[in-house]
């Protein structure tokens, strides 16, 4: 009896251990793959990139904005050669804006240096009634002060956004006591490599931080394939 | 405007304090409360008598708690606090789609607190009426042995915090209600050893059940290791959701969801841990008083101890 009960137990703890093993190795491998993004979530995506490969590339808006301090900026000639990131967006945005802005900003300090940190992000406020340059520097401020803030007139936001073949730009009518309204624009980013066009668009809502590290750097040394 | 779910589910629409109760959740709620009034009211009376087959099940068992009538009325009560939290709105509605800090608060109360509080407050005779003397039984067997109960629980809560399945699943009702289920299930899967109501299955009891808890307690390490050390968020759902909190960014977030694992958990694991030795240990110094003779104290034919000692399972 007391050898069956010993035996039992030591089946039991073999068991046990086994089983504790087995467990511990399957949940390490689960999660392990798990922190990998999901490719599949975007059909678009080619392998290796989050973003969708545009061919032929885009180029600038030839347009001219103006900056948070009030000055013109005329953006094929001021970002001429350089690798830039332009989003169209407004700082009352509850959800894509603040979502993609925080985490382009955490991505690129994830680099930290070299290809891929040097990446300029412009925002392009398109609520021109609200997005002043005043409260588009205050905005910024909060989520990255190196990112720059550019406003302009509603024909020249319109101009841009047509020229990336964005959807228009909608401003609801729907005003609510606070005065709050919301804006409809698009979620492309566009990544303008240093011969001055995008090669890939991403969609800003569904582009990981991970993924943003792993191709800012590649964009940034003209990679795009 | 009150807006109604059955289920809830991530969404990319910025959060918003408005309340947005759940069906399902409440539909649970009901039952639970609908079947304690029902044994308060009707069932306790309806005392079922025992043929031989069913005594000899008995037999096998660990016999039903000593009552307590008032502790389980008070672990009912908080049980059922607990349970509409983890299932209603504002938490349930955070945890699935805005922060992973919410979802593992969510996890630590049902399985670490509500689980065990729903077992303990569930009568012998209630265990008896749900489960019967049958197959049912002998399945509650099965999930109560810790050979089984370790790798089913262990595997349930790794696999509802993998983010492979946490991200497809939560953007629908159907799959998050499938993802709590599992860890609901799971919560009491883990409790079953230790804290069985029904009187026919044998129940750990003193250093085995202290054992098997402190084996228990080592589960949450690894996904709590992992979210506190990933470089980036782990959580597609909870690194895209709009922010419910300025600056509370995805990797604070993470990082605050581990902490609720780990140290969260763990206090309340080994709280419980804790009490279950004391009280173990007392009903030895008792079992010692009264034989007069020093270290006679446990059963001798290997059954667990009825009465106090059973007490503390």
């Amino acid at each position: 009896m007391t050898t069956d009960r010993t035996a039992l137990s030591r089946r039991a703890f073999l068991g046990l251990t086994a089983s504790g093993l087995a467990v511990a190795g399957l949940g390490a491998c689960s999660l392990q793959q798990a922190a990998s993004p999901d490719e599949s979530k975007d059909p678009s995506a080619s392998a290796g990139w989050a973003g969708q490969l545009i061919d032929p590339p885009m180029t600038k808006p030839d347009v001219t904005f103006t900056t948070m301090d009030g000055e013109e900026f005329p953006f094929v000639e001021r970002t001429a050669g350089t690798f830039s990131m332009l989003f169209f967006g407004y700082t009352n945005c509850p959800d894509v804006c603040p979502v993609f802005l925080r985490t382009i900003s955490r991505s690129i300090q994830a680099i930290g240096s070299g290809p891929g940190s040097d990446v300029q992000v412009y925002f392009v406020g398109v609520d021109v009634a609200r997005d002043t340059p005043e409260q588009l520097k205050t905005y910024l401020g909060r989520i990255d002060p190196s990112f720059i803030g550019l406003t302009g007139s509603e024909d020249v936001i319109a101009a841009a956004n047509a020229h990336l073949k964005m959807p228009p730009i909608t401003i609801e009518d729907d005003v609510d006591g606070d005065g709050v309204y919301e804006v409809g624009h698009g979620k492309q980013a566009w990544p303008f490599t240093r011969d001055d066009v995008a090669h890939r668009m991403y969609p800003s809502d569904e582009v990981r931080q991970q993924q943003w590290v792993r191709d800012l750097p590649k964009l940034s040394k003209g990679e795009y394939r | 405007m009150l807006a109604v779910g059955w289920w809830c589910s991530s969404s990319d629409r910025a959060w918003s304090w408005t309340p947005s109760p759940y069906v399902g959740a409440w539909v649970i709620l009901l039952g639970v409360i609908a079947t304690a009034a029902w044994w308060r009211v009707r069932g306790r009376h309806q005392e079922p008598r025992l043929d031989a087959r069913e005594a000899a099940a008995l037999e096998q068992g660990s016999g039903p708690y000593p009552s307590g009538g008032a502790s389980r009325a008070v672990a009912f009560a908080f049980g059922l606090v607990g349970l509409w939290a983890c299932l209603d709105w504002p938490l349930a509605a955070l945890g699935a789609g805005y922060l992973a800090t919410a979802q593992m608060t969510r996890q630590v109360l049902m399985v670490l607190v509500v689980a065990p509080l729903l077992l303990y407050a569930t009568p012998a005779g209630l265990a008896v009426r749900l489960v019967g003397w049958g197959r049912r039984l002998t399945v509650l067997r099965l999930a109560a042995r810790p050979i089984v109960a370790v790798p089913v629980a262990a595997a349930s809560l790794l696999a509802v915090n993998a983010p492979a399945l946490v991200d497809p699943l939560v953007r629908t009702p159907y799959g998050a209600f499938l993802l709590d289920g599992i860890w609901i299930v799971a919560g009491f899967v883990l409790w079953m050893p230790v804290q069985c109501p029904h009187p026919g299955v044998r129940r750990l009891v003193g250093p085995a059940a202290l054992a098997y808890l402190i084996l228990q307690s080592i589960v949450p390490v690894l996904p709590g290791f992992w979210m506190t050390w990933a470089d980036f968020p782990i959580y597609r759902v909870y690194e895209l959701a709009p922010r419910v909190v300025d600056g509370f960014d995805p990797v604070n977030d993470q990082q605050a969801a581990a902490a609720i694992l780990q140290v969260g958990g763990m206090v309340v694991l080994w709280l419980q841990i804790s009490f279950r030795f004391l009280r173990w240990g007392y009903a030895q110094m008792d079992e010692q008083r009264r034989s007069g003779r020093p270290g006679a104290g446990g059963s001798t034919d290997g059954k667990p101890i009825r009465g106090a000692a059973a007490g503390a399972s």
